[in-house]
């Protein structure tokens, strides 16, 4: 157990704690990233415990994709990077037109990330990836015995994609 | 302010004595106090007055307040812990300081969270020249560095004009 506390200085007005540097640390990372980021600038010490990787919250991204039913040779991706708190959107020509079954206007989260390929799951039967890396979006055609249940989900875990099939009370995995 | 802790016993409650680093003691219900970590292992270890030698009694009173209103905690009286949570975390940055650290020391985890939480909504807004200011931190960097570092994240010091007050 911690019990050390750093001593209280008294000058001869005013009277200056300094904090410890892990109480420090809990307090930055309370703070969203863009003043954060602007507080690297405080100092050296300060620079180094925003970095702190241990406790690296702040490199987090959203995406949603939309596909307008007029237009399905082509994919908005909008993205929301926690870096940078800002919203970027992207229009992607598609090589091969996707068909997908949800309405024009619905957006949706990602199941997951795999080394910043992002991954859905479509209510038709694909499986919907995009790769931030490189800006590639594509879909993974299921055969028909891997759709035919009640409820379906896609998940990530230890770096491996998994896609969970419910037919009446039993899961396939 | 202190209370004597000649009766170490009010009925069945088990009593504790803390001691202030100015020597003054408070006597409070075991109850109260196991909200606190450090306390609550001495506790356990057999000890029934508490030396805090890095409590001054001033923050010991806050903190005090503050055990006693968590521990009245209900399903019903959420409102009421809310604003005083509010009101809690309203003094100086001086006076939050002195209380994060001690928070810290004794293992207060709520205490912790609820002054961490609330120095980090104070500090949001604020100039890089005023977060010097209230953390007393001196810059280290050289012009040059720093002016390299904000070049970084260039995003992060646009978008209007900061706060300079150190309130």
């Amino acid at each position: 157990m911690n019990i050390s506390m750093n001593p209280v200085c008294k000058s001869s007005d005013k009277r200056v704690l300094e904090l410890s540097e892990d109480i420090i640390i809990e307090i930055l990372h309370r703070l969203p990233s863009k003043s954060l980021a602007r507080f690297e600038c405080v100092s050296i010490g300060f620079h180094c415990k925003v970095d702190d990787p241990e406790k690296d919250v702040i490199s987090f991204t959203i995406v949603c994709y939309g596909i307008w039913f007029d237009h399905s040779s082509s994919v908005t991706i909008e993205s929301f990077s926690f870096k940078t708190n800002v919203w970027t959107t992207i229009n992607l020509p598609l090589d091969i037109p996707l068909r997908v079954s949800f309405l024009s206007w619905q957006k949706l989260g990602s199941a997951g990330v795999i080394d910043r390929v992002f991954c859905w799951i479509d209510m038709d039967s694909q499986i919907i990836l995009y790769d931030s890396v490189n800006r590639r979006f594509w879909a993974l055609q299921l055969s028909n015995d891997m759709v035919d249940g009640d409820a379906r989900a896609l998940g990530v875990s230890g770096g491996a994609l998994y896609y969970a099939l419910c037919v009446e009370a039993e899961i396939t995995v | 302010m202190a209370s004597s802790s000649s009766s170490s016993k009010t009925g069945l409650k088990k009593m504790l004595t803390l001691k202030s680093s100015d020597g003054d003691e408070f006597e409070l219900e075991e109850s109260i106090v196991i909200q606190c970590q450090t306390i609550k292992h001495m506790v356990e270890d057999g000890f029934s007055l508490i030396p805090l030698q890095n409590v001054d009694t001033k923050t010991l009173t806050k903190i005090i307040e503050y055990m006693k209103k968590h521990a009245e905690k209900t399903e019903s009286n959420k409102e009421e812990i809310k604003n005083f949570n509010k009101e809690f975390v309203k003094g100086s940055f001086d006076d939050q300081f002195e209380l994060v650290s001690a928070a810290n020391y004794l293992h207060i985890n709520g205490l912790m969270d609820l002054l961490c939480q609330s120095i980090a909504d104070r500090i949001n807004n604020k100039s890089v020249r005023a977060v010097r200011e209230i953390f007393n931190i001196s810059n280290d960097y050289t012009p040059d560095e720093e002016e390299k570092v904000r070049d970084e994240h260039k995003w992060a010091h646009e978008g209007g004009e900061f706060d300079e007050s150190l309130d």
